[in-house]
């Protein structure tokens, strides 16, 4: 049982919620992350705050604005300014009349990312599932299926792990590990439909946008890391069949680099030595496999991915 | 040190310090930690690059090659000079 905190330092925080193995202090409701049922200081402490008019400069990559070791400062367009400091801080600054669902989805994405960054965990771009061998991930570029391979895994009764960040451990005896995410996913309604979901009770992700929020909260949750076993990572191809490869060397090695959060930050951010440390351990510790997908996203094309992938699940 | 000087069996070479790297599988991977930029090497690479840890004449090096892979030594020559010309394009040895 945790002690309560003894102490007047204003720095320090009660958890409000758990996820990516991090405790977490949000000012405000956040009924997507799962609450914290103990009472423990918050190794990331959130507020608002007021930062600095961030202008877009073409300069700097995207809206990255200030980036060191230490700090990343980066705007959203009409929904905030974010600035993430040493693993720990995460201030807000909302622009006025701004969605704050927007905000929460960005919390829950490249906020956290670099928050794990900091604090020496690796961020891949992936949804995940709990197998009997342990973790399966699936990585992949934007449109690839990440998300619509792990609702319809769920849907399957798979357990789910995280969706689109997973927050990944290379230290400790079950190295490495995965952590367990926020319990939701976001589909396109093209990806909905043919899962069989109903998208008219659904949040969009924005406004006109025909992507949804999809809890899982109610499904199998997942309290505490696991194992990673494999690394499947999603392409599409022109062919007309689904194709499994394993990888090996370099072209493992460069498969993880690529689906890592903020990649092309890592040198300003002072990480890449740490990173390309962290990237060969887990190379030599996980199999790794390229799985090709025809374009088109059907019904039968999601059933026949489940299909290879729950037999590739009996290795 | 002149970038443009012309590499040959002559030419005493090392690898530069702020690359760094490790073995997954049968490659090597690396980076360079001033230019952030990924390598890399195949099996005859790497061991090329492990023999440039310590200052090495071209000439031995492909002597030693020759003998190891059972090589020619016209064409171990010209392989291993392109490859040491295209690493040292970025930057990756130093002449000594």
């Amino acid at each position: 049982m945790s002690d309560l905190p003894v102490t007047d330092d204003p720095s320090f925080k009660l958890a409000t919620h758990h996820a990516f193995g991090l405790r977490w202090h949000f000012p405000f409701e956040f009924s997507a992350f799962t609450s914290a049922t103990d009472a423990c200081i918050a190794d990331v402490m959130v507020e608002f705050a007021h930062l600095p008019t961030i202008s877009a400069d073409p300069e700097n990559q995207g809206r990255l604005s200030r980036v060191d070791a230490n700090e990343v400062i980066f705007m959203v367009e009409g929904v905030a300014t974010f600035q993430v400091c040493a693993g720990r801080w995460v201030r807000l600054h909302p622009e006025p009349g701004s969605d704050t669902q927007m905000m929460k989805l960005i919390l829950m994405g490249a906020v956290a990312a670099f928050v794990l960054h900091q604090r020496g965990l690796l961020p891949l771009h992936g949804s995940g599932i709990v197998t009997p061998q342990g973790a399966r991930l699936f990585v992949g570029h934007s449109g690839a299926g990440k998300s619509t391979t792990l609702a319809a895994l769920v849907k399957r009764g798979y357990p789910m792990i995280c969706d689109d960040l997973a927050s990944i451990c290379l230290e400790g005896p079950d190295e490495p590990s995965v952590f367990p995410g926020v319990p939701l996913y976001k589909l396109w309604a093209d990806s909905a439909e043919a899962l069989g979901l109903a998208t008219d009770v659904l949040p969009r992700v924005r406004e006109q946008l025909d992507k949804f929020i999809v809890s899982a909260a109610g499904g199998r949750q997942v309290a505490d890391s696991i194992p990673l076993h494999t690394i499947y990572q999603l392409e599409v191809h022109d062919q007309p069949q689904v194709s499994f490869e394993e990888l090996h060397n370099a072209a493992k090695f460069h498969a993880l680099l690529d689906h890592t959060w903020q990649n092309l930050t890592l040198k300003r951010m002072g990480l890449h030595k740490i990173h390309f440390q962290q990237l060969v351990s887990l190379s030599n510790r996980v199999r790794v496999v390229a799985v090709r997908r025809p374009r088109e996203g059907t019904e039968t094309g999601i059933l026949q991915l489940i299909e290879r992938l729950e037999a590739d699940f009996q290795v | 040190m002149n970038d443009k000087q012309n590499l040959t069996l002559e030419t005493r070479l090392v690898r530069s310090e702020h690359l760094t790297g490790s073995q997954v599988d049968n490659e090597w991977v690396m980076i360079d930690l001033d230019s952030g930029e990924y390598y890399g090497l195949n099996a005859i690479a790497s061991d090329i690059w492990q023999r440039l840890a310590e200052p090495v004449l071209v000439a031995d090096l492909c002597a030693d090659l020759k003998q190891r892979y059972d090589v020619e030594t016209e064409r171990c020559e010209r392989e291993v000079l392109a490859l040491l010309r295209q690493m040292q394009e970025k930057h990756m040895l130093r002449v000594v």
